[in-house]
């Protein structure tokens, strides 16, 4: 090979990197946004045409949700019969890399689904659209969380997405294997060493205490939102997001205590660092294979799935005990992207789904509770569902810890805890680590 | 052509003396003009597609940009925070080990390609089966092996049911072990081009010279050391450079899909890095700094593999 075709060959390769280093770059002009106008009004079917296109996280990810998508889009197209519907679903890992990629195009769907708060809606607000013009003083009035879509998580103020569904975490015990270790079927721990003792019995009694999976490191993720609110405020949580409370801090390690408690007592599956949540480690649960469980409180690892395989009696449920505050918040948001050539078309989607008829149709093919005050659970619902609408709604709820940090932060708590846990990393470590990228994020 | 007396008024002979000369000179205007001409479109595409873009992410490497927002110039901070970013060191690091196992990557192919170059038996089916992973997307080889590489998958099942159990690992989440496991992944995923390109290479070799050797009296081995590898060179040249490249650039879906750069951040590298930056963290200006320095590093060691193999020639 002569020196002037080596030379080429090395170029040419050189280009293939330089594609790669060329993808950072592109164009950087500035979205406009659109006026503010009065408070929003009903949009009407006659008005509204085009084609939209459907960002959704959830949709063929979590099955019992994918189920209420179709009626959902169907039942939009009847009531807006010149608008037509395509659903996308996209990775739920990949989801935050695919939005930064669109918002730097400046071209991407007609309508996203946000996650709440810092962890979606709000990292985003410079390209979405403000949505108060087009918010009716009805659905003002009857949704809930609406702080998760706004800045300084406040009530009021400029609204970048609307909520929909109730949701969080909660633990799941299977009351047929607590009965078999002596347990109480009603089990209701007020302090975590109750729910410690709990396992060791099921334990001494032969069977896995906690089931799961936490190869992505989101089960760790779990317990510390569930620990942080037995040790902390919510102002601490959003004094956390917001720097004021350092990953160094205590507040920030106190919130480890039960994983820690529940780890050092041997309750914790020693292959869970290597089975992933949703695609292995909740089905054990369902399979009776574990005494309890962290799962969330609706659409995935949910009572509707653990019912149908271990009956609505044997499903029972308790939250962190002595918790200050219960974390609750939708399951979503939905949005506008400032790119979105057919605004109203796209506004008309999000209304009818925050609707009341929509969301009903949710919860009865998705299973996903509603947060419209107008909207209750039918008398058949299964029992779990009613307790988790009950616990949501007698006590005082906010969003989980974990939604107000940045997901850069989010993600590489997701792959240190594990290593915190399985004895390769210090806690000093981890928190040092976290908030160098805190820092960073922040400046 | 004929001349007439008008054409001969009109200075037709003076014409006829110059015309061959100008002809030839535009034919060689023509000559050295149609090569650019020809290049043209593809010099266009060049710039459009490679040089726009890399000006464009290199003066994004000095500024402040969100992928939102105008992008604020923050002169040489991104270099200043990545020189002291952990992470990124690390990931670097990584991908050194990776381009440090070189000479296996090298010495697999080239082997096998000899093998095959004898024409053993069942060659052709060889071929073809050595070949077979590169064809593969880097996804399937990554949920494959992260499927067989599972602490209850296969690998760990066949290696207890021959009373091996105690060499069963969990291969993916042991962070001095995950490493080497990808590795071997990646050299088993690419080592079937390397024998394509060794193999066509061999088929360009110098046979007298191979048979004058083996007058002489050389052994298989001495042909193989003095005579083959020496006229393979520019072909393993070829072949470093690309391994130095894509260890690089080219297995980022893979990691991906394997191991997310875990566990921990035992096998995250710097492309790796770099996208986690720029999609997930939205930090455009921060990952081109980083592209930038990777383009650096990467010049860098392929020209170092280039400089060592030819002046081992040289020494020869």
């Amino acid at each position: 090979m002569s020196k002037r075709a080596r030379l080429g060959c090395m170029v040419a390769l050189l280009c293939g990197l330089l594609l790669a280093v060329s993808a950072c770059g592109g164009g950087s002009s500035g979205g406009g946004t659109e006026g503010g106008s009065a408070e929003g009004t009903p949009a009407k079917p006659s008005e509204v045409s085009g084609h939209l296109t459907v960002w959704d996280v959830f949709y063929k990810l979590f099955p019992e949700y994918t189920k209420a998508v179709k009626p959902l889009d169907e039942a939009f197209e009847k009531k807006f019969p010149n608008v037509t519907v395509e659903h996308v679903a996209q990775g739920f890992e990949q989801y935050p890399a695919l939005v930064q990629a669109a918002f730097t195009a400046r071209e991407g769907p007609d309508v996203m689904m946000m996650l709440p708060s810092y962890s979606g809606v709000l990292n985003y607000t410079a390209g979405l659209e403000e949505l108060n013009g087009k918010i009716t003083p009805e659905m003002k009035e009857q949704l809930s969380y609406w702080y998760t879509m706004t800045p300084g998580y406040e009530e009021e103020g400029p609204h970048y997405g609307v909520p929909i569904g109730s949701t969080e975490f909660i633990f799941y015990y299977n009351k047929k294997l607590f009965k078999k270790a002596g347990l109480p079927t009603t089990f209701e721990p007020k302090t975590w060493d109750e729910v410690r003792e709990a396992g060791e019995k099921l334990k001494a009694a032969g069977i896995q205490p906690f089931v799961g999976g936490d190869k992505e490191g989101y089960e760790d993720q779990w317990w510390w939102m569930l620990g942080w609110p037995t040790v902390n405020t919510k102002q601490q949580s959003i004094e956390l997001g917001e720097g004021e409370i350092p990953f160094t801090s205590e507040e920030f390690a106190k919130a480890w205590g039960p994983e820690e408690m529940m780890e050092k007592a041997g309750l914790l599956q020693k292959s869970r660092f290597t089975t992933p949540f949703f695609t292995e480690g909740y089905e054990q649960f369902s399979e009776g294979k574990g005494g309890m469980i962290l799962g969330g409180s609706t659409t995935t690892a949910y009572w509707g799935e653990f019912n149908k395989a271990l009956g609505e009696e044997n499903v029972g449920m308790f939250y962190s005990p002595g918790a200050e505050y219960v974390t609750a918040g939708p399951e979503f948001g939905w949005s506008i992207p400032k790119f979105a050539p057919n605004k109203a078309a796209s506004w008309a989607y999000i209304e009818f789904m925050a609707s009341k008829p929509a969301m009903e149709l949710l919860y009865e093919k998705g299973g996903l509770l509603p947060n419209r005050k107008d909207v209750k659970l039918p008398a058949d619902a299964p029992r779990q569902a009613k307790e988790v609408v009950e616990l949501y709604e007698n006590n005082e709820t906010f969003d989980d810890v974990a939604h107000l940090i940045p997901n850069t932060v989010a993600a590489q708590l997701s792959k240190e805890a594990p290593e915190y846990f399985q004895g390769r990393i210090s806690m000093e470590d981890m928190q040092k680590s976290l908030q160098e990228k805190f820092e960073k994020e922040k400046k | 052509m004929s001349s007439s007396p008008e054409t001969h008024a009109l200075g037709g002979p003076a014409l006829d003396r110059r015309g061959p000369t100008a002809r030839i000179r535009l034919r060689r205007a023509v000559g050295r003009f149609t090569p650019w001409l020809l290049l043209a479109p593809a010099a266009a595409l060049l710039v459009w597609l490679l040089a726009y873009p890399l000006g464009d992410a290199v003066h994004l490497s000095f500024t402040n940009w969100d992928g939102f927002s105008a992008p604020k110039s923050i002169g040489l901070d991104n270099f200043t925070e990545l020189a002291h970013d952990k992470h990124f060191k690390e990931a670097l690091l990584h991908n050194l080990i990776i381009v440090a196992s070189l000479p296996i990557w090298i010495a697999i192919p080239y082997f096998i390609a000899w093998g095959l170059h004898t024409k053993v038996w069942g060659w052709r089916f060889f071929r073809f089966a050595f070949f077979l992973p590169a064809v593969f997307s880097p996804v399937v080889i990554g949920v494959y092996y992260g499927m067989v590489l599972k602490p209850d998958g296969p690998l760990n099942g066949l290696l207890r049911a021959i009373g091996l159990g105690g060499l069963a690992h969990e291969w993916l989440n042991q962070p001095g072990l995950t490493l080497g496991v990808v590795i071997a992944i990646i050299i088993w995923s690419t080592f079937g081009v390397g024998v394509l390109i060794f193999l066509s290479a061999l088929a360009n070799l110098d046979e007298e010279l191979v048979e004058a050797a083996h007058v002489d009296g050389a052994s298989r081995w001495q042909i193989q050391r003095h005579v083959v590898f020496w006229q393979l060179l520019p072909v393993i040249e070829f072949w470093a450079i690309i391994i130095v490249i894509a260890s690089f650039t080219a297995f980022f879906p893979l990691i991906y899909t394997l191991t997310q750069g875990g566990p921990g951040f035992s096998t995250y590298t710097a492309d790796y890095d770099l996208y986690q930056e720029a999609f997930a963290g939205g930090n455009m200006g921060y990952a081109s700094a980083i592209g930038v320095v990777l383009l650096i590093v990467i010049g860098l060691v392929a020209g170092l593999t280039v400089a060592l193999l030819r002046w081992r020639r040289r020494l020869a």
